[in-house]
């Protein structure tokens, strides 16, 4: 029962494959116990069901593939990430159904970052300071852009997807396909030349560059930090979509390009508006063309029917009421008097606010014939008829003033002069009550009335007032009264 | 194919501008009728460049400098042969 070891000779002992596992595998538990390996930790995965984890353990010159249970790596202070330089207790065995050696790691300790992160982060750290990721470097995307060129490979899901988005969202688009390896050794400097070659293709007169690939490990996808790609990026006179891998996955490439899209599709969705959406656009300017005409009839009809109404005639208006106040001041003032003997010059009053009302309202007239005429004239260009009316209508107010100042200077003359006269009337009326009361008015001989007794002596001929009458004197005595 | 004298942005952009003015309402009617009629006028071109579909998504660009375009296996436009090449402005 234990042939350890079979006779490659010997024909009549054939061993099935499972039993050739089962050997190897408890040679192994033998031979093998636990050890602890350095190496860098890549591809790492955790199955999302069973929580467990697998990964490979590299260093420069070998691999292997690598499991860590959930129940061990649960526990343990450190979890497995890619790109995470370990020492790891493993052991080493055999899994039949794949016939593959892998390590069974049972413990994690952390041991340095892993060499490419490493020179990894020390990239990305020069780039940065030499201000390759700067934001003011971004180029704006064109919002319509119709031409686009692609940086990906031929046979990739990366291609498919964009295509399928970028004909569905921009039907009106055409592409330009340059592939290029986007994994394995040389894909880098291949991108870098690649994207330099679609930037200057001539003719082409591209509007912006999607580069892209789909999702892969770190190691895929490592391509998209080399340093020549990530300075052709930063240089390339167009602006650069970059699309690499997943959501997680970020590659110097991403910091480098213009903008950068979690995936190859939301790239697409990215660099293309949707034509229904600018079909809408362009159809609301156009209502929005129609309606703006519209109303803006609208709002010169209205502000015809404004000017008819205020511009012309509300001053013109106002001013003439401002007259009649005027002659209706003017009446009463005259009317308190009560005096029979102005009725005449009342009249002549009268007759002058007549007159009076009768030129403010031919210019009245004349202002709203002129506002009304303005519709008729809308064919001429508007905004210089309306300066000619408005110039017309200040003419006319000017005339109207000027007329109205007239009157009313002409009327104030004729009211001082009656005033004059009414005093005059008055002081007639008062003689005549003085005399009826018996107060006598002396004149001198030319008719002068003589108020004081200056220029008086004994015999000077004077004339006497009586009511009813007068008599002609010779003063006989004067007697000056003390002061 | 791009000699219009006028691009695409560009007449969107003119046709705001020109909406914009009329709904502001600072010129006269005569203007605003000049403004309806060129607006009018962007309006049909940006949708009847928004209508010009191409047939020809794809054009692979090969090693030697030359231009093939293909079927994308994902898509389902119109069949196109290689014979088109002579359409390309360049």
């Amino acid at each position: 029962m234990n042939p350890t070891r079979p006779d490659p000779a010997s024909t009549d002992q054939v061993w099935t494959l499972a039993r050739l596992a089962t050997e190897f595998s408890a040679r192994l538990d033998r031979e093998w116990p636990a050890l602890w390996v350095r190496g860098e930790i890549s591809g790492h995965s955790r199955h999302a069901a069973s929580g467990h984890h697998y990964f490979t353990l590299k260093d420069s010159q070998a691999q292997f593939s690598a499991v860590m249970w959930r129940s061990r790596a649960e526990p343990s202070p450190v979890q497995p990430a890619s790109g995470m330089l370990v020492e790891a207790l493993v052991r080493l065995v055999f899994y039949p159904p794949q016939g593959r050696l892998q390590l069974d790691v049972q413990r994690l300790r952390a041991a340095g970052r892993g060499d490419l992160m490493q020179a990894l982060l020390e990239l990305k750290a020069k780039l940065a300071a030499e201000g390759l990721f700067d934001a003011s470097r971004k180029k704006a995307l064109p919002t319509y852009p119709w031409r686009i060129g692609l940086l990906t490979a031929v046979g990739g899901a990366a291609l498919q997807d964009m295509l399928k988005v970028l004909s569905r969202r921009w039907p009106l688009l055409r592409c330009f396909l340059l592939p290029v390896p986007v994994q394995g050794p040389g894909a880098g400097p291949a991108l870098e030349q690649g994207l330099r070659r679609l930037a200057a293709w001539p003719g082409l007169g591209l509007d912006l560059i999607i580069l892209g690939r789909g999702g892969g490990s770190f190691e895929d996808l490592h391509a998209f930090n080399d340093e020549g790609l990530v300075r052709a990026i930063a240089d390339c006179p167009l602006p650069v979509i970059s699309a690499v891998g997943h959501e997680i996955d970020t590659t110097l490439s991403d910091h480098a390009a213009d903008l950068r899209a979690p995936t190859p599709s939301a790239a697409a969705e990215l660099a293309v508006p949707e034509r229904e959406a600018v079909l809408q656009l362009v159809d609301d300017l156009g209502r929005r063309l129609e309606g703006a005409l519209k109303g803006r009839v609208q709002e010169l009809s209205r502000h015809l029917d404004a000017l008819r109404t205020h511009r012309a005639l509300a001053r013109p208006e106002a001013r003439l009421g401002m007259a009649s106040q005027r002659l209706d001041e003017l009446e009463t003032r005259l009317r308190l008097r009560g005096k029979q003997a102005l009725a005449g010059r009342m009249e002549a009053v009268d007759m002058q606010g007549r007159r009076l009302r009768v030129a403010l309202q031919r210019l009245q007239g004349e202002a709203a014939q002129r506002v009304l005429d303005w519709p008729r004239r809308l064919d001429m260009p508007l905004r210089r008829r309306l300066r000619e009316d408005d110039a017309r209508s200040r003419l006319a107010l000017g005339a109207l003033g000027r007329a109205m100042r007239g009157i009313l200077d002409r009327h104030s003359q004729s009211l001082l002069q009656l005033e004059a006269r009414l005093d005059r009337l008055e002081q007639g009326r008062l003689r005549q009550r003085m005399l009826r009361m018996g107060f006598l008015l002396a004149r001198d001989e030319v008719g002068r009335p003589l108020a004081t007794l200056r220029n008086l002596e004994p015999g000077t001929h004077v004339q006497l007032e009586f009511h009813g009458g007068e008599a002609d004197a010779q003063l006989l005595r004067i007697k000056e009264h003390e002061a | 194919m791009s000699t219009a004298p006028l691009s695409f942005e560009q007449a969107l952009q003119r046709l705001e501008e020109l909406v914009q003015r009329l709904e502001e309402g600072e010129i006269g009617l005569e203007d605003s009728l000049a403004a309806y009629r060129e607006g009018m006028a962007l309006h049909r071109l940006c949708q009847e460049r928004l209508r010009k579909v191409e047939e020809e998504l794809l054009t692979v660009l090969q090693e030697d400098g030359s231009l093939a375009p293909i079927q994308p296996s994902g898509t389902t436009e119109a069949a196109t042969n290689n014979g088109n090449r002579d359409e390309l402005p360049f």
